[in-house]
């Protein structure tokens, strides 16, 4: 779980929150530190001699697997064939019967998945994978948002990296043609929302879901959900913080990673078909596992039937498209640049890469409590994380302004109207960028056509 | 451009070759029929203020044309013409915005040339010591050629196909002056109808949009004055000027007719 992709991010965003956050206050100086553990887990990266962040932990659950019978398996068959293996029913997916079940004491899923796809009744066997966040923030202020507008300013404190003059997406002069819909709701699937983040609050549709917990309050406990919602539809104009993307679409939290930042593929799977029952146009998963899951898939379908645009991110491992970024029929799958237009080396990369968005020291918000008291509740990160959102608001837009588009049509207005910042290297679509980097101007704003 | 040319040059032909052979059957006995020919080139400019619905807004665009008409003009009885009227003329739209496509479009590449068919009918009603009151109808249909552009700078190619039609009708007394023995000036107000369609067709790939524009023009209402002015017994000028006023705009047309009679 990657927030720093070198040190000398980590340096240098380090130095700025040290700054910006002391003011000459000692006191305030030290209650950072005291308030940084999720900073300091964080920074793992770093350690790591500064190379891409690479997915810790396990790949799936030891203890569950999915399990799918078929349409004619009525539930309580389902269940006794469940406990005929000595396993239990953990939950049930309502709409998609995809049953999460907890394998007996001794016995390992990879045995019980292959025993369960010998069973005649079951559709679909696949043990539960875990899929991993990829960013996490730590700094502020809107005229550093070149991703929305780069005027090659320096992206920090005097010294900090400088863009080159308009390697952005061209959000400003798309907000002359649409400024977004408030019945355009956009889902983040992730670590849940700071509902409470005083740049955001306004934004949100419902406390949402928490399918980690169980319940029907979102609440972020890791940083990473509140920081991707940030840049997809922070409160915008309103003389605080960031500006968000789409200004005035909805945000409908949906934990489907725990505090950790991991999220089991039955959590990730219940929070898309949560989210496309409960009013969601477009969904961002800026999250990915590295295992393909027919019931992931399934859960994309299903979103993607109910005209939802689902958006998630490439992952930041220089490796193949994560999951679910890598069903290419139904999810646009969004790679990363920089403020120079120019690829990071860590992007995943694949012929499912759709387009690509800002990832590079991009600023969003943090929870309150993320820094401590008397800071301020926004920071950099950078990962495709924060590249899917900028696709995500800018989808939102789309189906706010041209709400008779397909799901179809709007990814692929999005895909088309790229800027294939590479095309010297690489013509065309290309594995790395896809068609480009985006462009809201091409995509929202009528193209002139002259003599 | 070249097609509409020659197909102007064909009308031109056909009105001309024609002539004689009408007018002969209608010179062997003219004073019992009152049927003549006449026929008459002529070209017009106008410029319309045009106006469509764009969701609860309403969008205005000054639409520009040039027209080219040959006239086949038969009198059947004196004091009623009926003339038939086809050319081509040249439609610039001005800035309309398409919004309705995948990717929104705002056309601002000028003219697009296209055919005309028309009919026009005058009959005099009576005349006043010097004046003579007639009534003039008429209703010219323009259908533009397609024409298509590359859209630029998308990631893929991607074309728009274009292709506007209108119709006008215009209806309206005339009041003629007839003192003078080789011009006659007159004066016209009339009832002046422009109304068309001017679609937009988008291809991006796989995407594909078609959006009409229903315009009409905003003011229905037309003063025209002009002359006629006899070079002969055969050939005639006339000339003609039109203000159509819309709150402060003054919207205009012009228009030179050359005409030829055979009786």
């Amino acid at each position: 779980m990657s927030i720093f992709k070198s040190p000398k991010t980590a340096f240098v965003t380090l130095l700025l929150s040290v700054i910006i956050f002391s003011s000459g206050s000692q006191e305030r100086g030290s209650e950072w530190r005291k308030n940084r553990r999720i900073s300091q887990r964080r920074e793992i990266p770093v350690l790591n001699a500064g190379q891409p962040f690479r997915a810790q932990g396990p790949r799936y659950s030891k203890t569950d697997i999915l399990v799918k019978f078929k349409p004619t398996v009525y539930r309580q068959w389902a269940e006794t064939a469940i406990a005929a293996y000595g396993a239990r029913t953990e939950r049930v997916i309502s709409g998609l019967n995809i049953y999460k079940v907890r394998i007996p004491g001794g016995a390992s899923v990879e045995t019980l998945v292959r025993a369960m796809l010998q069973n005649p009744n079951v559709e679909h066997a696949e043990l539960d994978y875990i899929a991993h966040i990829s960013v996490t923030p730590n700094d502020t202020l809107f005229k550093l948002q070149y991703a929305l507008y780069n005027t090659g300013q320096e992206i920090g404190i005097p010294g900090s990296p400088q863009g080159r003059n308009r390697a952005d997406i061209k959000a400003t002069a798309a907000w002359e043609e649409t400024k977004g819909n408030a019945d355009t709701v956009i889902a983040i699937l992730d670590t849940g929302l700071d509902l409470l983040h005083p740049d955001i609050k306004n934004k949100i549709k419902s406390a949402g879901r928490d399918i980690v917990n169980d319940d029907f309050d979102a609440t972020d406990d890791n940083g990473h959900g509140t920081f991707v919602a940030g840049i997809a539809a922070a409160e915008t104009n309103n003389n605080v913080g960031i500006a968000g993307v789409a200004w005035n679409a909805k945000i409908l939290p949906v934990k489907v990673v725990d505090e950790d930042g991991s999220g089991f593929y039955d959590w990730i799977i219940e929070g898309i078909k949560w989210a496309a029952d409960n009013g969601a146009d477009v969904i961002n998963l800026s999250l990915g596992g590295e295992e393909a899951s027919q019931f992931l898939l399934d859960a994309l379908k299903y979103a993607f039937d109910k005209k939802v645009v689902i958006v998630a991110s490439a992952g930041n491992d220089d490796t193949g498209v994560y999951y679910p970024a890598a069903y290419d029929d139904y999810v646009l799958a969004v790679s990363a640049t920089d403020y120079n237009d120019a690829r990071p080396d860590w992007g995943n990369k694949g012929a499912q890469v759709d387009v690509a968005a800002p990832g590079v020291r991009i600023v969003s918000l943090v929870p309150t409590w993320f820094f401590g008291p008397g800071s301020l509740p926004y920071g950099f990160g950078e990962g495709t994380s924060a590249s899917a959102p900028h696709v995500a608001g800018l989808a939102a837009l789309l189906r706010g302004i041209k709400p008779w588009l397909r799901v179809s049509e709007i990814m692929d207005v999005i895909r088309f109207s790229a800027d294939d910042v590479n095309s010297a290297e690489h013509p065309g679509k290309d594995d790395f960028i896809g068609y480009g980097r985006i462009n809201m101007e091409k995509a929202l704003v009528p193209i002139k056509i002259t003599k | 451009m070249r097609r509409s040319g020659i197909f102007a040059a064909f009308i031109f032909a056909v009105a001309f070759s024609t002539g004689p052979s009408f007018s002969q059957e209608a010179t062997s006995n003219p004073s019992a029929s009152g049927l003549s020919l006449k026929a008459a080139l002529s070209g017009e400019y106008f410029a319309r203020t045009i106006g469509w619905d764009e969701g609860a807004k309403s969008e205005t665009s000054q639409l520009k044309a040039y027209l080219a008409l040959a006239h086949v003009d038969i009198q059947f009885m004196r004091g009623f013409n009926v003339a038939l009227l086809a050319g081509f003329a040249s439609s610039d739209p001005g800035s309309i915005i398409y919004r309705n496509l995948p990717f929104s479009i705002a056309y601002g590449a000028g003219r697009v040339s296209g055919y005309l068919l028309g009919a026009e009918a005058t009959k005099a009603l009576f005349s006043f010591q010097d004046f003579e009151i007639s009534v003039f109808a008429q209703f010219v249909s323009y259908k533009g050629m397609q024409k298509s552009w590359k859209i630029p700078g998308l990631a893929v190619d991607g074309i728009i196909e274009f292709a506007p039609a209108w119709t006008r009708l215009s209806l309206g007394p005339v009041v003629s002056y007839r003192r003078f023995q080789n011009f006659t000036p007159f004066l016209s107000v009339q009832y002046n109808r422009l109304a068309g369609t001017f679609e937009m067709r988008q291809t991006v790939q796989t995407l594909v949009g078609i959006e009409k524009k229903a315009v009409k023009a905003k003011s229905p209402v037309a003063l025209l004055l002009g002359g006629a002015y006899a070079l002969s017994d055969q050939i005639s000028l006339i000339g003609e000027a039109g203000i159509m006023p819309y709150q402060s705009h003054l919207d205009t047309s012009f228009r030179l007719k050359a005409q030829l009679s055979f009786n």
